[in-house]
């Protein structure tokens, strides 16, 4: 077929080819490959529960180099020529699967893993496997699989992915209290948290007390701390891609958890075996019951509770497709009495369609739903009023995903969103004190069209490559306000809907390499550029379900984040330690932050209570992890600087940024004391914060009042602590499976500050003191989980 | 919020702040119908100093308004300087010029119309806030308005700061619940209010600072800084021209 009868076939297939034609490689080797290749693809399954089995290797024996995974739908496809082979499919925690076939024509073979006893058998590692961490170019990547995690100890026994990522180099955990993280000097805005591919604005339950994801519920998950490939976009700092379980195909299974503070229930089967599965997962905390046994009435109408909800279901028709439906619902709440009460949640919703075109093209259709939204209301006599806040998206993907050989894989796709942000908008009662703010919802649309290659160019070199073209255009539909220096509002506008007001157009490159010297042993490299178009306002230290989203705009530009990273990645003992060193460089442009004194109560006009500036990060990750045996865990260091420079703050210099810390130290351990017995500890260290605290006093109006010299000036003390856990599986059949978790947090009860305070001396008025706060001591839990 | 609802103790620590620069710190007043008006003029103090501080009294502070008067006003002693010649009016617009050593601050202020205070009383709000005092007025429409409150028990006042824009409340009948002060009112307990008209550039240096209450993960405002303050030369402080009314009741259950 001729390249130009290819061109003029369809619009689609035109842009198809533009992608195609980025890569050169991938051309020349169509037109001068010689021999006839054909193709195996497939689907693989874990055996017990039909689940699709994601990362797992497949690999054909007589070939060093023909190997390949499979992708987030355990879908794989490798090529050879004609002949006689062994396919091999290994996986973590499987028995791995060998079978011999002659290949003379393209093959579908599906595959199914049985799950090994780990009693029982030793994990060994399959070698492809065993130095993926330094083979692959991606660099700056956490993979956590659930089953991994389950015993490093927790807050009062919720196994929390969130909170388990904070324990890796490079994730910064915003302190006690607070779900909200920061990568690589990022903000905690700047990571996308993607469930199903929906993307979750807030991933906090409990003001930051537990993640918004119930881990029974979750297959695994993958962080990218900046450099990911360009089927990634939209925040600065990083992506964090969570996937859920789809659910037993093969039978009916009920799981849960019972623990002091909350209950899980897990509930999954087939539709139809083998063709379909379901999964339904709920979770509620009931701290607000024990708030009921109160006698004092101020206690006992109180409200503190969450719960979240996931659901998912798929089913097969024929042999090339598969839909998906899956969905997350969750709500807390927070209440005193009838006066006040703030609650907030998250709603996703996705539907896929995975359709596998040929054995070398799979095509994925994603139509995503997402919506936060928060609503505090108040109703003091007669002012009743309530502020509210919401952002909903509506998203479609279309992903492609294309693997002409052995040595390429190549993904291209576009995504379209329509966003509506409204922020932190007062609604009053008819005869109340407050008149409602204007409601002004702001309307946007992005786009994005991205090529991105895995290229195996040798045994020794590795290349990812790709790039991503982004737009953002600001709809009409609302009103658009100018401001002067100070930030009041000197013009308004309002344009009608349908209009496009403005577009923002920014090409983000990514490319990341990895050359291995040895076997074990590479060296890597990645310059990365990412853009960010909604953007949190956060007033306080801790990041808050109610700090409110805005949109870029004609004030607000698009956020641009350039990261240039290399490391150094090297096995020892046969695969059983892994270490790597990574170093990078980070550059934000666009940055955006409250102004000093800002009234963070602006409604639609918040833009006139804002700065702009830039930023600055750059650091060392040091990470030593030990895979097998008995102990297994790891031990990660960061030595970072983070650093900020807006107008008018600390007289334009660069400064601190709230988020920066020198030293950042985690230990995890897990050790297997006996098959029943395993115990877990995790010992934490970091740098307090960079704070801003008083340097004198002074009095006006008879009161006494702080003065304050420069921004971020001072430290929060450093933080630590020991987390310690035990497992006990008490019951482990083919049919039923129980365990006892108990774990005790902040064991040998560090007073660690949660606030520092200024105040008068209780002691004597005429002297100040400074006063510590620190929320938990020795925070002992116990959680029953069990499975039939 | 998180600290409520959780157990969580507290410590005085050690905490080494830095000494930075001592400044000038001016709290000016006019106040509508009073016949005497003060300029208090002190310094700031490091942390770890007592609360008594350095005052100024070799300053000259002149105050003028656009009726042509002027005075030049005598110092009193404890920082005080007073002027009985400059009467405040609503409407006009007053200056202020001081010049400590060599460093001269000035500022002008434009006192605003009064806005009655119409009533006073004491609310219920439970669990959340427990007994609130809550003044009343009607916001007149179709003007800029902006109000401080003031709030004392048996004579002993809170320092907490209440300032209200009328960007929400223009034209309407405004009850205000003054939330955010453990009042504790018992029986008998005199409650008393003192409302205050005050200019925009005011209310934002009083809404600024009140920003600085609180801090730390959870409460206050991560960045606290210095307001900005209306007068020029760099010194901390406000100058205020502003209408007062006062109003109080006895609390009973």
């Amino acid at each position: 077929m001729s390249k130009n009868t290819l061109y003029l076939k369809s619009k689609e297939i035109r842009l198809g080819l533009f992608l195609f034609a980025l890569s050169n490689l991938l051309l020349t080797q169509k037109l001068f490959a010689q021999n006839t290749k054909f193709y195996i693809s497939g689907t693989v399954k874990d055996a017990n529960n039909g689940e699709t089995i994601i990362g797992a290797t497949v690999r054909l024996k007589e070939l060093s180099s023909a190997g390949n995974f499979t992708n987030e739908y355990g879908f794989y496809s490798i090529s050879a020529l004609k002949g006689n082979y062994t396919l091999v499919v290994s996986f973590i925690g499987y028995v791995s699967f060998e079978t011999t076939l002659e290949l003379n024509t393209s093959l579908k073979k599906d595959i199914v893993l049985r799950p090994k006893n780990k009693e029982l058998n030793e994990v060994k590692i399959t070698e492809k496997k065993k130095n993926e961490n330094v083979k692959t170019a991606q660099m700056g990547v956490e993979k956590l699989d659930m089953k991994e995690i389950s015993k490093i100890p927790v807050l009062l026994g919720e196994r929390d992915i969130i909170k388990t990522l904070q324990l890796m180099p490079g994730v910064k955990g915003a302190g006690e209290g607070n779900a909200g993280y920061y990568v690589r000097g990022g903000g905690a805005d700047q990571n996308l948290i993607l469930l199903d591919e929906a993307p979750v604005y807030n991933a906090s339950h409990l003001l930051g007390f537990f993640s918004t994801f119930n881990s029974d519920a979750i297959k695994n998950a993958t962080l990218y701390k900046g450099s990911q490939p360009a089927n990634y976009g939209g925040r600065l700092a990083s992506v964090l891609d969570i996937k859920m379980n789809e659910g037993n195909s093969k039978h009916f299974s009920t799981s849960g958890g019972i623990g002091l503070i909350s209950s899980k229930l897990n509930f999954e089967g087939p539709i139809k075996k083998d063709k379909g599965s379901f999964l339904i997962t709920g979770r509620r905390t009931y701290a607000d019951l024990f708030l009921k046994l109160s006698s004092d009435k101020s206690i006992s109408e109180n409200q503190l509770y969450f719960y979240d909800l996931n659901a998912k279901a798929n089913y097969k028709i024929g042999e090339k497709d598969r839909i998906y439906l899956s969905g997350y619902f969750g709500k807390d709440k927070l209440g005193f009495g009838e006066t006040f009460g703030i609650s907030w949640g998250n709603s996703t919703g996705t539907l896929r369609w995975n359709h596998i075109i040929n054995n070398k093209l799979f095509s994925n259709t994603s139509l995503i739903f997402s919506n936060f939204n928060y609503e505090i209301k108040i109703s003091a006599g007669q002012n009743d009023f309530k502020i509210k806040s919401h952002i909903t998206d509506y998203n479609l993907k279309q992903e492609f995903q294309y693997f002409p050989n052995n040595k390429n894989k190549i993904k291209f796709g576009f995504n379209t969103i329509h966003h509506t942000i409204t922020a932190g908008r007062i609604e009053a009662e008819e005869g109340s004190s407050l008149s409602s703010q204007p409601e002004n919802p702001k309307y946007s649309w992005e786009n994005a069209i991205y090529f991105t290659n895995d290229w195996q160019v040798n045994s020794r070199l590795n290349l990812e490559y790709g790039l991503r073209l982004t737009s953002f255009s600001l709809l009409g539909g609302s009103t658009y306000y100018d401001y002067d220096d100070k930030g009041e509002v000197i013009n308004s506008t309002t344009y009608s809907s349908g209009e496009i007001l403005k577009t923002y157009l920014n090409p983000e490159p990514r490319l990341s390499a990895s050359y291995s010297y040895a076997t074990d042993a590479s060296i890597k490299a990645s310059i990365s550029r990412n853009v960010q178009n909604v953007h949190q306002l956060s007033n306080a230290t801790a990041s808050n379900p109610t700090d409110i989203w805005i949109p870029t705009s004609f004030n607000v530009r698009p956020e641009i984040g350039d990261q240039l990273a290399i490391g150094w990645f090297k096995n020892f003992n046969n695969g059983n330690y892994e270490f790597s060193a990574e170093a990078y460089y980070k550059e934000m442009q666009n940055q955006v932050d409250y102004k000093n004194g800002a009234n963070s109560q602006a409604g639609d006009k918040v833009e006139g209570e804002l700065v702009y500036g830039k930023g600055r990060a750059y650091g060392l990750e040091l990470l030593l992890k030990k895979k097998t045996g008995k102990l297994t865990g790891w031990v990660g260091y960061t030595l970072s600087r983070t650093e900020r420079k807006f107008d008018g703050i600390n007289n334009n210099e660069w400064y601190l940024a709230k988020q920066d810390r020198t030293h950042d130290i985690s230990i995890v351990g897990i050790y297997e004391l006996k098959p029943k017995w395993s115990l877990s500890a995790a010992w934490i260290f970091y740098t307090g914060n960079a704070v801003t605290f008083p340097s004198g006093k002074y009095n006006v109006d008879g009161t006494l009042q702080w003065a304050y010299t420069e921004r971020n000036s001072y430290r929060m003390p450093n933080y630590h602590r020991l987390d310690l856990g035990l497992t006990y599986v008490r019951k482990k059949t083919e049919k039923m499976e129980s365990s006892w978790n108990f774990s005790l947090y902040n064991a040998y009860g560090r007073e660690n500050a949660y606030t520092i305070s200024f105040r008068e001396a209780k002691s004597d008025p005429n002297k100040t003191e400074v006063v510590q706060t620190t929320l938990f001591r020795w925070i002992p839990s116990v959680t029953y989980n069990f499975k039939f | 919020m998180a600290t409520n609802t959780f157990t969580a103790c507290e410590k005085v620590i050690d905490y080494d702040l830095q000494e930075s620069e001592k400044k000038i710190v001016i709290d000016a007043n006019i106040v509508k119908d009073k016949n005497i008006n003060t300029v208090s003029i002190t310094k700031s103090a490091y942390f770890n100093e007592s609360n008594t501080f350095e005052v100024i009294n070799n300053a000259l502070v002149i105050v003028s308004d656009n009726e042509n008067n002027i005075d030049t006003l005598t110092y009193v002693g404890d920082g005080k300087y007073q002027t009985s010649k400059i009467i405040g009016k609503e409407g006009n617009t007053y200056k202020l010029y001081v010049k400590v050593n060599n460093q001269v601050f000035e500022s002008n202020c434009t006192m605003p119309k009064q806005v009655n205070f119409d009533s006073l009383f004491i609310q219920d709000f439970g669990g959340f806030a427990g007994y609130v005092p809550v003044p009343a007025r009607l916001d007149p429409k179709g003007f800029s308005n902006y109000y401080r409150f003031k709030v004392s028990k048996n004579d002993k006042p809170f320092s907490n700061i209440f300032v209200q824009d009328d960007e929400l409340i223009d034209g309407n009948k405004v009850t205000q619940p003054l939330i955010g002060v453990d009042y504790d009112f018992k029986n008998g307990d005199i409650c008393e209010v003192e409302m205050l008209c005050i200019a925009k550039d005011v209310c934002k240096y009083w809404f600024e600072l009140s920003q600085n209450a609180g801090g730390g993960p959870g409460g206050g405002t991560a960045a606290p800084s210095n307001p900005t303050s209306n007068i020029s030369g760099g010194c901390l402080g406000y100058f205020s021209a502003h209408t007062s009314e006062i109003k109080s009741i006895i609390f009973i259950k």
